[in-house]
């Protein structure tokens, strides 16, 4: 071969070998970077989410006594006939609770008054004799009381954006106003009331309407979870909504206490039920007699909160 | 490029020796210089390869040092002085007062409650993400005075949610791009502040040691009350952290090379 044209194969060789391994080089770099790109975002840390609320501890079961008046607008409500009475017991250590209805006809004993109507407690000496009656007859100590009225309950239901009620069977009462087909509505305030109020369409009378008072308390969690799960901000929002419609020994922080316990309860680990009982008479005035069986009732409530735990 | 011949030459650039020269055409001293032109050649053909070789290396070298280190394939960073670290703040926070009576001065007295809580939060967020004590050994114990003491130890079990956590590589870079603060102030019938509840968004995006990208993403809400004359975390009814790594940036080449794509298509 020829000096010139060994030396024009160097020179081509050369070039070849240059653009070799740049091309290489390139090649690997951009492969390296395409690989990492194809397998799009990384995840490198991810918790799943803590969440911590600062409920009530303890086993020592807590006793509300939630009540509910019929005062007309203008009637002083802590002075009118209870007609919703309701003990609730709340195990804080077991996240679970209880929902004890009372018939507003009662048949009980009232201290200083004597054997009437429950709800008479209530015209005669306001809340505080409501929650001494409750406690001499189911020997539970009450901790606090609530209070509210017809309007109170409606403004608070429209204040939270209703509830969503499972109406177990049709209700069409000219009286309370209840006009549901049985299954799930969406209640407003005025319609949440009907739904408390209404008697006449069961053969329990009393008894299913203090089931159904219960059943709106069940809405009321499954609203307080739905909205708490999505906004913790929430309680403090029906904290201030409720105290507009309510009467109460509770201050402030102990209802946020227990409103963020609440959140902490599933319905599943609520239960509610209405004390055992019949109907009678008394005289000319239709009442509820209260059953003797109540009473193991009352001591298995009374030990932590709760019903058959 | 190719080698120069030397001035004066009447042949080509010689490059080896491979055949004797035609005898009888050229004389004794012809025959020398030839030689001698043909070792020049070699000489500088030898040069010429040796400094390609060297500029290939050096390109592939550089091609390299910009190309990922690591098995992640994304750009290393490169050590840069950086000024000396501000602590994080968040900015202005969006304050509601919650009041369940007439309160007079309830907004005042919100803002007030919400400069100690954003003073918490923003001592809190700063050791939790942006100190680089804990890129690299995790959350320092001093995080957690920002917690009420009955519930500090439990938020530090809940280190990786609450803040960052640990990652398996240590962050070279972290800078907050975004970070928002919306604080309640619950007041009761008196019109004192009861307590507080914060939401809080705060994004970041940085490096790993090992040049990777990352973004820090951390949602959360706080539930705060009073402790003696400041604001402490009581709760945080959700809290999450999350550390992810956005496909990597391209390197751009002087010409397009076929392959894969992002995508994993080829073109």
């Amino acid at each position: 071969m020829r000096p010139r044209a060994r030396s024009a194969l160097v020179s081509v060789l050369v070039a070849v070998a240059l653009a070799a391994t740049s091309v290489t080089a390139l090649v690997l770099a951009r492969a390296r970077t395409a690989s990492a790109a194809a397998s799009d975002v990384v995840e490198i840390h991810s918790a799943h989410g803590a969440s911590f609320v600062p409920a009530l501890q303890g086993n020592k079961p807590i006793f509300i006594l939630a009540l509910g008046s019929d005062a007309r607008p203008g009637q002083d409500i802590e002075r009118q006939r209870a007609d919703s009475i309701h003990i609730i017991g709340i195990n804080p250590a077991m996240h679970r609770a209880t929902i004890l209805g009372f018939p507003r006809d009662s048949w009980v004993y009232i201290p200083g008054v004597g054997t009437t109507k429950i709800n008479t407690a209530m015209v005669v000496g306001g809340p505080s004799l409501m929650v001494r009656t409750l406690e001499r007859l189911t020997g539970i100590h009450i901790d606090f009381w609530l209070l509210t009225s017809f309007s109170g309950l409606i403004g608070m239901v429209n204040g939270i954006g209703g509830l969503t009620v499972n109406v177990p069977t049709a209700m069409h009462d000219r009286y309370s106003g209840a006009s549901f087909k049985r299954g799930t509505h969406h209640f407003w305030g005025a319609q949440a009331l009907a739904f408390a109020r209404d008697r006449h369409d069961f053969l329990q009378g009393d008894l299913t309407r203090s089931a159904n008072q219960g059943r709106l308390f069940l809405a009321a969690l499954s609203r307080l979870h739905g909205r708490f799960g999505q906004d913790p901000a929430t309680v403090f929002d029906w904290i201030a909504v409720g105290w507009q419609r309510l009467r109460t020994d509770l201050d402030v922080q102990t209802i946020l206490n227990l409103a963020l316990t609440a959140t902490q309860i599933p319905l599943s680990g609520v239960r509610n039920l209405v004390v055992p009982a019949r109907s009678g008479v008394v005289g000319p005035a239709d009442v509820v007699f209260i059953s003797a069986s109540a009473s193991s009732i009352y001591t298995d409530l009374r030990k932590d909160g709760l019903i058959g735990s | 490029m190719p080698p120069v011949p030397p001035a004066g030459s009447e042949a080509g650039p010689g490059v080896l020796e491979m055949e004797p020269a035609t005898p009888g055409a050229l004389g004794g001293r012809a025959e020398r210089m030839g030689r001698a032109r043909a070792r020049t050649r070699w000489v500088v053909v030898s040069l010429t390869l040796a400094v390609a070789t060297l500029v290939a290396l050096v390109s592939m070298w550089g091609l390299s040092a910009r190309a990922p280190t690591s098995s992640t394939g994304v750009l290393p960073s490169r050590p840069t002085p950086s000024p000396p670290r501000q602590p994080f703040v968040f900015p202005a926070p969006t304050v509601i007062a919650v009041t369940v009576a007439k309160t007079s001065g309830a907004k005042d007295a919100a803002q007030a409650v919400a400069s100690t809580v954003q003073g918490t939060l923003n001592r809190f967020y700063d050791l939790a993400f942006m100190d680089p004590r804990t890129w690299r050994a995790g959350v320092p114990a001093g995080a957690w005075e920002a917690f009420d003491p009955a519930v500090r130890a439990r938020a530090q079990a809940d280190a990786a949610s609450l803040g960052l956590g640990k990652a398996d590589a240590p962050i070279a870079t972290l800078q907050v791009t975004q970070a928002a603060l919306t604080i309640q102030v619950l007041f009761n019938a008196s019109g004192h502040p009861q307590s507080a509840q914060a939401a809080v968004m705060f994004q970041a995006a940085g490096r790993l040691a090992n040049g990777q990208p990352i973004e820090v993403t951390n949602a959360a809400t706080f539930i705060l009350r009073r402790v003696s004359s400041t604001w402490l975390i009581s709760g945080y009814p959700a809290a999450n952290t999350q550390v992810t790594s956005p496909p990597p940036i391209p390197i751009p080449g002087p010409s397009p090379v076929p392959g894969p794509t992002a995508s994993g298509a080829t073109p």
